[in-house]
């Protein structure tokens, strides 16, 4: 056997300063990049949850046209929600769960004026407000959409589909001065503020509700969203028993596009199958935005680690050109001289990255542990980030980090082993 | 100890026989405008088994001439034969084998490799090469030669740990380890002390008798000649005594 990987590794230890500054660009490198990895995880994965459990759902079901029509009048594509079709949906291989929900538009009207000083009044908010509310089966649209309602930051929820309650965004509660619940709730049903809502031949219909809750959102989400229970909007707006669609989850959103087809073949023409991503496509933009952003940084970051890597390995070979002109003497052929500072640059890469990483790894376990509390842009409530990183990005990370200082080392090995001996032999 | 009447017989030999032939051998530096004639014609052969002095005062081209014959650099005109081969046409890899195989050296400042161990330095120049024999058989040879130079007790420390003494029976036995034909050896005395110089000496020639391995030795130092069977004088490029 060769000499050549112990004597690479032992030349590591020779000027140990420059190593150890080599190294830890490697390990400040790769750790950082971890640590911003474990993060934009977090922050991805918390995104991504805001929108399977509390925005659009994994999948949703919807009369055939209702998805570009929405914007019209989608009361017009509204359908029955029967046992028959639930028990449909239900029995599709990798649903979990389903939530019949008749989404609708409205205007919402506090009575009470908000000040009795004329001057205030002058300058106030006006006191109605456009909504688009959903209204729902809180039972059931609690296990399709756990995530919306952790976002309930005052009040709570109504219990039951029959309930007058409502909740609405703590953005449109507040200019009209329904946003404290414990006065709403003491108040009597003559000051509750009034829903008007157009049914389907545009008559408007209205009834008292009460705010019992205040929506706040960790991620930019539509503030004119409300809830509101089904039963009580159904017979408002006289649909009895009429939904405009259900949200389904599965039990893992990357059966989403299986589930899809199947539901599209069982249930018909009539109804018409949508993804989260067909939904929200600007979400799936964001995210895979966020990843190449992402990867234009690892790249930046790698290009400098490897730049120290060359600059270490270049002083290097300079500091030992007669050792290099010895070993010429000696029969080394160029191929070894090669070999044997490749093989150093990839020691020294790969000493960099298992520490670096290993550092990076530690921070984001504890990170992870602690939960991360920042505020999103656009958002009201405060995100908690658990960071993690994937088993594949710490092997990619550190193969690359090897190889990448091995390569790099070729230029630098190159030069060595294109010294010519005598002049080698006789640098100081 | 007839210097002149060995080297007479080396001649009359068969000229094939000797390792060293050497015919007008001219090295010229470029130094940007001006040129330096290191070598001006030098006529010179060595015989096997010869240990032979290459005396000359500093500048004079002994360390040039070592180098063209160490097949470490070329000479600008003129002829070389190694072992009867011609050796200036040969690419770097091919140069290294003749090294590997048939040269051992011997520097001025020693140069060991100094992450290498004593047993390490000795065996790398056989480690590095394409066939090998056994490891047991390495080391026990190794072990042997170590012996022979007066290192058995430091067969595990690093060149630091040494005194120049030490390390130049490190380098020496580094030399041997391959079983070259040639030893070369530029000014290995001149980073010692005399007593130690003398030391060393000894041991070249007493390794040079038991080996039959040939010896070349490049000195500035007169007090070596009294040492050696024979003695090449060396001025300005020129051989001026032989
Ligand atoms: N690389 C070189 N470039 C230019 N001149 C050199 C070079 N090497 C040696 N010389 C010159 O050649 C002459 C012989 O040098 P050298 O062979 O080193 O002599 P010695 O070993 O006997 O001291 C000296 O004049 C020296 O300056
Ligand atoms: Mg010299």
């Amino acid at each position: 056997m060769s000499p050549l990987f112990s004597m690479s590794f032992r030349n590591l230890t020779r000027n140990r300063r420059r190593t150890l500054l080599a190294l830890g660009a490697v390990v400040v490198g790769l750790c950082a990049l971890t640590l911003l990895r474990g993060f934009v995880n977090a922050v991805r994965q918390a995104q991504l949850a805001a929108t399977l459990y509390g925005t659009t759902g994994m999948l949703q079901i919807h009369h055939k046209g209702y998805v570009k029509n929405v914007l019209s009048n989608p009361l017009d594509l509204a359908f029955e929600d029967s046992l028959q079709l639930r028990k449909t949906i239900l029995s599709t291989a990798h649903v979990l769960a389903l939530s019949p929900r008749l989404q609708f538009s409205g205007s919402l009207s506090a009575t009470e004026p908000l000040s009795s000083n004329p001057q205030e009044l002058a300058n106030s908010e006006p006191k109605t407000t456009f909504l688009s509310a959903n209204a729902v089966d809180p039972e059931l649209d609690r296990k399709v959409m756990p995530q919306l309602y952790e976002w309930v930051i005052a009040g709570q929820v109504f219990t039951n589909a029959s309930d007058s309650a409502f909740v609405v965004h703590r953005d449109i509660a507040g200019p009209l001065g329904i946003d404290d619940i414990s006065q709403n709730l003491a108040q009597p049903k003559e000051q509750w503020p009034v829903l008007l809502a157009p049914d389907k031949e545009g008559a408007l219909s209205g009834d008292a509700l009460q705010i019992s809750g205040l929506l706040g959102s960790a991620v930019p989400t539509d503030k004119r969203l409300a809830l509101a229970p089904l039963k009580t909007i159904q017979r408002l707006l006289k649909m009895e028993n009429q939904i405009t669609e259900y949200v389904v989850r599965l039990d893992d959103v990357v059966h989403a596009e299986i589930v899809q087809t199947e539901l599209t073949s069982r249930l018909g023409d009539k109804f018409e199958v949508s993804r989260w991503d067909e939904l929200a496509p600007f979400i799936k933009d964001l995210l895979s935005n966020v990843d190449k952003i992402f990867g234009y940084i690892t790249a930046v970051f790698l290009l400098v680690i490897m730049l120290g890597i060359v600059n270490s390995m270049f002083m290097n070979v300079m500091e030992r050109v007669r050792e290099i002109g010895t070993m010429m003497a000696l029969g080394i052929r160029r191929g070894y001289i090669l070999s044997l500072f490749v093989l150093e640059g990839a020691f020294l890469g790969a000493l960099g990255a298992l520490l670096g990483l290993s550092v990076g790894v530690l921070i984001v376990f504890v990170a992870s542990r602690i939960g991360i509390r920042i505020p999103a842009p656009g958002s009201t409530i405060k995100f908690v980030l658990h960071p993690f990183v994937t088993q594949k990005f710490l092997f990619d990370s550190f193969v690359f980090t090897t190889c990448g200082a091995a390569f790099v080392s070729l230029w630098p090995a190159f030069r060595a082993s294109r010294l010519r001996p005598v002049e080698a032999l006789s640098a100081v | 100890m007839n210097s002149s009447n060995s080297s007479l017989n080396a001649l009359v030999k068969d000229q094939s026989k000797n390792l060293i032939e050497i015919h007008n051998l001219k090295k010229i530096y470029q130094l940007g405008k001006t040129t330096v004639e290191a070598l001006r014609g030098v006529d010179f052969s060595v015989a096997e088994g010869e240990f032979t002095v290459v005396l000359g005062p500093s500048g004079s081209g002994k360390t040039t001439l070592l180098n063209i014959i160490g097949c470490l650099d070329r000479a600008s005109s003129g002829s070389y034969l190694l072992d009867g081969e011609d050796v200036s046409n040969r690419d770097f890899n091919d140069l290294a084998e003749v090294r590997n195989y048939k040269i051992g050296f011997i520097f001025q400042n020693f140069n060991l490799i100094p992450v290498l161990n004593v047993i390490e330095n000795i065996e790398f120049p056989c480690l590095v090469r394409k066939e090998q024999e056994s490891r047991a058989q390495l080391r026990e040879r190794v072990r042997a030669l170590c012996a022979e130079v007066g290192l058995e007790r430091f067969m595990k420390h690093k060149p630091d740990e040494l005194s120049g003494g030490q390390r130049q029976r490190v380098a020496i036995a580094r030399a041997l380890i391959t079983q070259p034909r040639l030893v070369l050896a530029d000014e290995p005395t001149a980073n010692l002390d005399s007593n130690t110089s003398d030391q060393i000496l000894e041991l070249m020639q007493r390794l040079n008798r038991d080996h039959a391995t040939t010896f070349l030795f490049a000195t500035h130092d007169p007090r070596v000649m009294d040492l050696a069977r024979r003695t090449v004088r060396i001025k300005d490029g020129m051989v001026v005594a032989n």
